[in-house]
């Protein structure tokens, strides 16, 4: 699970869930784990603020997490994201699916 | 790539179009009588391989047209819809409009007219009613300009394999603007999901001047890792938009787009597709000719006498492997007659349900080879006496059953071999020829005098007379001005020939008979003075010597003999070609009896050589049109000697007598 409460603007009592930095087909089982677990809770948090890098891989996990979880009605929402993740989910044509938040000033 | 490397593939993809346009005419009508699924795959296939084509090289307003049409197939094939009179009518329409489309393409011209913008919203309106509405409104969306649609569909193992298709993304998006639709329906649930697969797709719309090899090497590497498809973007454009108009534009006229296409267009000198098989046994007797010439090298060093039966031996190899190279080089040119009967299932369909008459069509000996250029230009007389057997021969089906005939009329086509010559015969089992109308109509034309005591070989002559028709209601299937005389003069001007047999109420027979090749004739060379004339062998009827006494003098200057009870006119060569040092004594030369067009003649020449094939080089390309002279031929010692045309020759003859 990740860690929890991270963020000064999640909803009281909602679980937090970080991503890595490198956020990349290497470390994306860990991520599905943790998703995975995610399912389970809500609301949920995602926070994307610190992703530096960023691919297929993760964007495609997050598609498949969040249409999950709004299958069960959870509620997710954002803390943020970065720049690198804005823009990747925007050219792949995911950014309206994956309801990120504005794209945050470089 | 160069626009120019593109346009020279043109004709090759025109050629394999119109083979595959055929084949998915052939597969229609098939389905029309009721085909399994294989022959929906392999018109879908054609569809597909025209589409894909028609986008490389350059033609988006076919490539569009055709995706409509792949689209609905693709709705056959995949059982959503069952196949149906109304959607192969319609998938024979596209056909007949894709070809011509190519026509205009090869044309050079543009490819969109209103018929082919009508029946392309046809297709998308078919294809509309079952398929989700965003292909429907991608179909109706107007291309507000170039660009391109993108289908890419990652295969599950590209992620680990290192290919990130956001790094392709992000290339394509420096080529142009992208709109990019995220294709979510393969994305398993996350318990289901390996992270590391790929269940992702996208459609992309890439706006921008960008050419289809810029996208294609984007995509270069991961070809083989996913499903791709770029296809121009559909063009549901007005007549005047930009695309059409540049294609409009005629050679020279500085419109920069338009120019690619034009420059295949002119001067084409056809092409012929061959068979390996064919160009395998070509290579083998070069093989051969090398070995012989290797072996009748040893005697330019040195000859010994004692070894003469070898040279002999090597000299008769060599003539033998000439022989067969010949016969081979000339087989390339052979093409099965199968490529023109094609056309006839379609039109025989055609024709019998817009007159009501029920027709079964039998093809026999579409394997028969024939000369390329025989095979060009047979097409055109053939469908004429198809469309006249069906229109005029063939009753309708209450009439048949009045004559206890079946309903349904049979119709055959049919080719083979006879002698040196081939021929078709057209053959139905209709009601025959009217006797009485065509005697009365000939009469009304005054082509003859009195109706009595005519032969039915002479009535069915008749038909082929300028201006002759019967037909009570003139039809737009036949009866538009163009005639059977017009028939037996094309057949005519392939040097061969067309006879009719018909018999009242059983059917009429058409034999059309067609030489060989047109590269190549059997001649007899005969001397005349210093010059040597070639006379195709299939004119010649006979040689005869004839005494002084033979050959009456009539007014007005023409000479005449008496052959087998009829007076035939002599033709002095020498004098019609005007020779030197020609025998004038009719006892000290030859006459050879021809025969063209029914006629016969009497060539007056000094001597007969002997009978040789002759190698027909084009006189009008050499040198210019000689009335009398079909062409002219380069004999063994090198001169050059002239081929007559017969035909010509009489004609020639029959004007002389009539002025």
């Amino acid at each position: 699970m990740g860690s929890k409460g991270k963020g000064g603007a999640v909803a009281a009592g909602a679980a937090c869930v970080g991503m890595p930095a490198d956020f990349r087909i290497a470390d994306v089982m860990d991520m599905h784990r943790q998703l995975r677990d995610a399912l389970n809770l809500s609301p949920v948090v995602l926070d994307g603020t610190t992703v530096d890098r960023v691919d297929t891989t993760a964007l495609q996990l997050l598609v498949a997490y969040q249409r999950d979880a709004q299958k069960r009605g959870h509620q997710v929402s954002w803390v943020g994201v970065s720049v690198p993740l804005y823009d990747a989910a925007s050219q792949l044509g995911l950014a309206q699916t994956l309801a990120l938040p504005a794209k945050p000033s470089a | 790539m160069s626009t120019i490397s593109v346009a020279q593939f043109h004709k090759v993809f025109f050629e394999e179009s119109l083979e595959g346009l055929d084949a998915m005419e052939a597969a229609l009508l098939a389905l029309d009588e009721g085909g399994d699924a294989e022959l929906v795959h392999s018109i879908f296939r054609a569809a597909h391989s025209i589409k894909g084509g028609a986008a490389t090289f350059g033609f988006p307003e076919m490539a569009a047209f055709t995706h409509e049409a792949e689209s609905l197939l693709d709705q056959v094939r995949d059982g959503r819809r069952s196949i149906d009179k109304t959607i192969v009518e319609l998938m024979l329409r596209t056909v007949d409009c894709l070809r011509g489309m190519f026509d205009r393409a090869q044309a050079g011209q543009p490819l969109a007219d209103a018929d082919s913008e009508n029946l392309k919203q046809q297709l998308a309106a078919a294809v509309g009613h079952d398929v989700p509405a965003a292909t429907v409104k991608a179909a109706a969306k107007p291309a507000a300009s170039n660009g391109w649609i993108i289908q890419f569909r990652p295969h599950a193992g590209m992620l680990a394999g290192g290919n990130d298709p956001l790094r392709l993304l992000r290339e394509l998006a420096a080529l142009g603007q992208l709109v990019v639709e995220a294709q979510l329906d393969r994305v398993p649930t996350l318990d289901a999901l390996d992270p590391t697969e790929c269940h992702l797709g996208w459609r992309i719309e890439l706006t921008g001047a960008v050419s289809r090899d810029a996208i294609a090497a984007v995509f270069e590497w991961v070809e083989d890792e996913c499903d791709l498809s770029i296809e121009p973007r559909v063009a549901v454009a007005p007549p005047s938009a930009p695309v059409v108009e540049a294609v409009a534009a005629p050679a020279g006229a500085g419109v920069t787009a338009g120019v690619t296409r034009n420059t295949t267009s002119s001067n084409d000198a056809g092409s012929v597709r061959v068979g390996i098989d064919k160009i395998d046994s070509l290579i083998d007797l070069v093989g051969e000719l090398v070995i012989t010439q290797a072996m009748l090298d040893q005697f330019r060093e040195e000859f010994d006498p004692a070894r003469l039966s070898m040279l002999q031996e090597g000299l008769a190899h060599l003539a033998r492997h000439t022989r067969t190279l010949q016969e081979s080089v000339m087989g390339i040119r052979m093409l099965p007659i199968g490529s023109v009967f094609n056309r006839f299932p379609r039109l025989v369909r055609d024709l019998s349900q817009k007159l009501g008459k029920q027709v079964k069509l039998e093809m026999v000996g579409e394997h028969t080879e024939l000369d390329k250029t025989v095979l060009e230009k047979i097409g055109d007389p053939l469908v004429h006496l198809v469309r006249n057997a069906i229109d005029h021969g063939l009753e309708m089906p209450e009439k048949r059953r009045a004559a206890g005939k079946s309903d349904v009329g049979t119709l055959r086509l049919e080719a083979f071999h006879r002698g040196g010559s081939i021929v078709v015969e057209i053959v139905d089992d209709g009601a025959g020829l009217n006797r009485e109308a065509i005697i009365a109509k000939a009469l009304q034309k005054g082509l003859i005098k009195s109706g009595d005591d005519i032969s039915d070989e002479a009535v069915g002559d008749l038909i082929f007379q300028p201006g002759f028709s019967t037909a009570a209601v003139t039809t737009d299937l036949s009866g538009r001005g163009v005639g059977m005389d017009v028939v037996r003069r094309n057949v005519v001007d392939l040097g061969g020939n067309v006879a009719i047999k018909s018999r009242a109420g059983m059917g009429t027979t058409f034999t059309i008979t067609l030489p060989l090749t047109l590269a190549i004739i059997d001649g007899l060379s005969a001397a005349v003075g210093d010059e040597c004339y070639i006379v195709p062998l299939v004119s010649i009827v006979e040689s005869i010597q004839l005494p002084a006494d033979a050959v009456r003098s009539v007014t007005g200057g023409g000479e005449l003999f008496r052959f087998r009870g009829e007076y035939l006119p002599i033709v002095r060569l020498h004098q019609q070609f005007g020779c030197a040092n020609a025998r004038q004594n009719i006892e000290d030369g030859l006459v050879i009896v021809v025969e063209a067009d029914g006629s016969q003649v009497g060539l007056y020449v000094d001597e007969l050589i002997g009978q040789q094939q002759a190698v027909v080089k084009s006189l009008e390309a050499n040198y210019r049109r000689v009335e009398g002279i079909s062409g002219a031929t380069i004999l063994a010692d090198g001169s050059v000697a002239l081929i007559i045309d017969i035909a010509g020759l009489i004609r020639l003859q029959g004007r002389r007598k009539a002025a």
